[in-house]
């Protein structure tokens, strides 16, 4: 079987060449445990481990002594919100977090709920964005912290994040941002947008799979207690000998994110328009979900009407999408991001994501617009609300017998 | 260069390079259900597997984590009673539980079984006891199955820190309750390791989200990792004993030149690649830079993060005067290691003596 096309860049992307490269002398030659402070192969590394340290803080603007190095943004957004709640607990008891988080906020959250914190859920709004005013009327004088993600990482929608980090530091509330998806795509600003925790992922950005890092805002200053100690590595936010070769894959990422930005994204917008215009002229009732211009190109989150969810997976057996994110779409059950819009539990089910990213060629976008048309086609062929729907049949007004 | 600090990092073999090089071209997420990432979570498996057969366990019984030091933790952070730790422990263990009660060790840094036994014997609620296999300074080797069978005798679990043990003794693995390993000590990649549970036990979940690892450790896998690992243990194993002349050499050649130097725990079991020795009246910091000077890589202790040279825990609960203890030097060797390297290691050592020793005769009599 031919390899598939590979349109699932939010759930992870190809190490890039370039980054693999740089990684590989520090797995073989330049070896030595970046804490051995007592020779060269020590040292060596520790030089490699703090040039990728400020490489990853050019990307966002912040300080290199504020970047903490993590297995992974599930990891750094675990030691984030726990973290930092953990630190302030005597003070404050609550937290703000929104629906549409990635599942490890959100069960960190759910974490902290269990142990007696209040945590508020915003909704967000059907273009998937939170309502800021909301956001106002949520913090409280008890409120430690709010998380809100970049970029989504089912619908890609971009969160105002200046706007939040606004009024987080108005409030002196602490502000914490995944932008495990956002990172590298979009400009980053960490001193503009107020932010005070920011976590990062690797694998998310064409490095490895295994490295993650956490912004954590020297000034003012943001404490957190660790979740991993012992050898006090990371300034005692997080013992254990770090992964050189990770971190400087991680690092080169970051630098080539950086210098690349903008002509992959109109790179990554060009092919994005293709494929939904595509998609548009050949098949009617089709949903884009999540906002129409506060996105990244990357990410197109669509639903077909009148198909049937696994059905049309089967169909588009060439193409490696999700229709999920990938941690929970082995389940198969509807997104509870989708639905957190306001999107009808069908259309929910019809979702696909489609991930662009820096190797997606126009071919491999053609494709996927002929493979998806003719399978929406097929399965509209074989459905009989689709038949309804053409002479006219509102198929919510249907009485279904129970049987 | 000469490398002796394997017991800080070790390179990696060529068989986990290999391995892992081939996987950079595996580019899905083990967790998505399409074809790229179903192939992502064979080579996961496989992984777990090879190191599941290794230990002769399940794979199941597998839990990936970032190294040791997180794997320690969630074994010691989810544990609910009294928790036990030799005073010998790496650092990484002795500062995950402030309440842990510290037992003590004779003077080659052994557990005191006696002591062990009476500590349990009074424990009034369930008990964990926490012991390194292998000392990382020392390379003093823990009668682990007399351990083992005390803390069955009092209903105690027993876990093992066996990061530095792989491959150098040989062990009953699966009578292990539990134990934790890391794959840069033998030979893997750095930024991963595993926790093996062979018995039952709660562990504190510190990482939660996607549900990955049995929701024990949530987060995309470390696939290029997880496989180093693998390929570490399922490729050509070194036979650590070959090591045992260079051993012998070192020190029988330390000795013979300098009578008064002192091998630490040179009477007990060691493993046959460390040599921990103080050179008299020399600090370890003047040490440690001229054997850099020379080119050669060693370590006065554990690689930690403060840099600082401090007296060693290891050698002050053996008994070891802080005077002495601060004259230590870790000198560790491994596959890589030739018999010139060693030779110029002794070398090295006893010119270092020599200017230090004229030095002193010459501020005492010049």
């Amino acid at each position: 079987m031919a390899k598939q096309i590979y349109l699932d860049y939010q759930a992870t992307t190809p190490c890039d060449e370039r980054v693999v490269a740089k990684m590989i002398p520090y797995f073989t030659q330049n070896f030595g445990n970046p804490h051995s402070r007592n020779h060269s192969y020590g040292w060596e590394a520790e030089a490699a481990v703090e040039h990728a340290r400020e490489q990853i803080a050019n990307l966002i603007n912040a300080d290199p002594r504020e970047i903490i190095f993590t297995s992974g943004a599930t990891e750094s957004n675990n030691l984030a919100i726990k973290g930092v709640v953990d630190f302030n607990k005597d003070k404050k008891n609550h937290i703000i977090t929104c629906v549409t988080e990635h599942k490890c906020v959100l069960d960190s959250c759910r974490h902290l709920e269990e142990k007696g914190f209040k945590v508020t859920y915003l909704p967000v709004q059907q273009n998937g964005l939170v309502d800021l005013d909301v956001l106002k009327n949520a913090i409280t004088d008890q409120t430690i912290l709010v998380s809100i993600m970049m970029v989504n990482n089912e619908i890609g929608v971009i969160q105002p994040i200046a706007e939040i980090g606004k009024i987080c530091r108005e409030h002196g509330v602490y502000f914490h941002t995944d932008a495990a998806q956002a990172t590298g795509k979009i400009p980053i600003d960490v001193e503009a947008m107020n932010i005070d925790l920011l976590s990062i992922s690797g694998h998310k950005i064409y490095g490895p799979k295994g490295i993650g890092a956490l912004f954590v805002r020297r000034k003012p200053r943001v404490r957190l207690n660790a979740m991993i100690t012992g050898g006090g590595q990371e300034r005692g936010m997080r013992s254990g000998t770090l992964p050189t070769p990770l971190c400087v894959g991680l690092g080169e990422a970051c630098a080539i994110a950086k210098a690349e930005m903008k002509s992959e994204e109109e790179q990554i917008k060009k092919l994005f328009d293709r494929l939904y215009s595509g998609l548009q002229k050949n098949l009617e009732e089709i949903y884009i979900n999540g906002d129409l211009t506060q996105r990244i190109p990357g990410n197109l989150n669509i639903s077909f009407a009148y198909v049937e969810g696994e059905g049309l997976m089967m169909g588009i057996k060439d193409l490696a999408v999700s229709s999920g994110s990938a941690c929970t779409s082995a389940s198969l059950e509807p997104s509870y991001v989708l639905r957190a819009l306001g999107v009808e539990e069908e259309l929910a089910h019809t979702s696909l994501r489609l991930g662009i990213g820096r190797f997606t060629t126009e071919s491999e976008i053609d494709q996927a617009i002929a493979s998806i048309t003719t399978s929406v086609n097929k399965l509209r062929a074989m459905s009989p609300l689709w038949d309804m729907a053409q002479e006219g049949i509102d198929i919510k007004s249907i009485q279904w017998a129970a049987h | 260069m000469i490398y002796l600090d394997y017991n800080a990092t070790t390179p990696i073999t060529p068989h986990a390079r290999h391995a892992m090089v081939e996987t950079f071209d595996c580019l899905g997420n083990p967790s998505s259900v399409h074809a790229h990432g179903r192939d992502a979570r064979k080579i996961l498996e496989n992984a777990r597997t090879q190191v599941a057969n290794y230990f002769a366990a399940p794979p199941r019984n597998i839990t990936f984590t970032s190294g040791a030091t997180e794997a320690n933790n969630m074994i010691l952070k989810g544990f609910q009673g009294n928790i036990f730790v030799s005073a010998v422990e790496h650092d990484s263990v002795l500062n995950i539980r402030k309440d842990a009660t510290i037992i003590p060790v004779d003077e080659n840094g052994i557990v005191n079984l006696e002591a062990l036994q009476n500590l349990l014997k009074n424990s009034t609620s369930s008990a964990l006891v926490c012991i390194l296999a292998v000392n990382n300074e020392t390379g003093v080797v823990q009668p682990i199955d007399e351990i083992l069978q005390v803390c069955k005798k009092y209903n105690a679990h027993l876990h093992v820190d066996a990061a530095q043990a792989v491959g150098k003794v040989s062990f009953d693995w699966n009578s292990l309750p539990s134990f934790t390993i890391s794959a840069h000590k033998f030979g893997g990649p750095k930024g991963i390791g595993a926790i093996i549970i062979n018995g039952s036990l709660h562990l504190k979940i510190l990482i939660e989200g996607g549900g990955q690892e049995r929701s024990l450790r949530s987060g995309t896998e470390n696939i290029i990792g997880a496989v180093g690992m693998g390929a570490a243990l399922a490729g050509p194993q070194f036979n650590w004993k070959t090591l045992l002349p260079f051993q012998e050499n070192l020190e029988r050649n330390i000795l013979e030149y300098c009578p008064e130097a002192t091998i630490f725990a040179n009477t007990a079991t060691r493993v046959s690649n460390t040599t921990s020795v103080a050179m008299p009246g020399v600090q370890s910091e003047v040490q440690l830079m001229h054997f850099d000077l020379n080119n050669i890589s060693v370590s006065s202790g554990a690689a930690c993060s403060s840099g600082k040279v401090k007296a060693s825990h290891v050698l002050k609960a053996m008994g070891v005067s802080d005077v002495l203890s601060k004259c230590a030097l870790r000198i560790s060797y491994g596959w890589n290691t030739t018999e010139e390297e060693i030779n110029q290691c002794i070398s090295v050592w006893a010119s270092l003596y020599d200017i230090q020793t004229k030095k002193h005769n010459e501020a005492n009599y010049g």
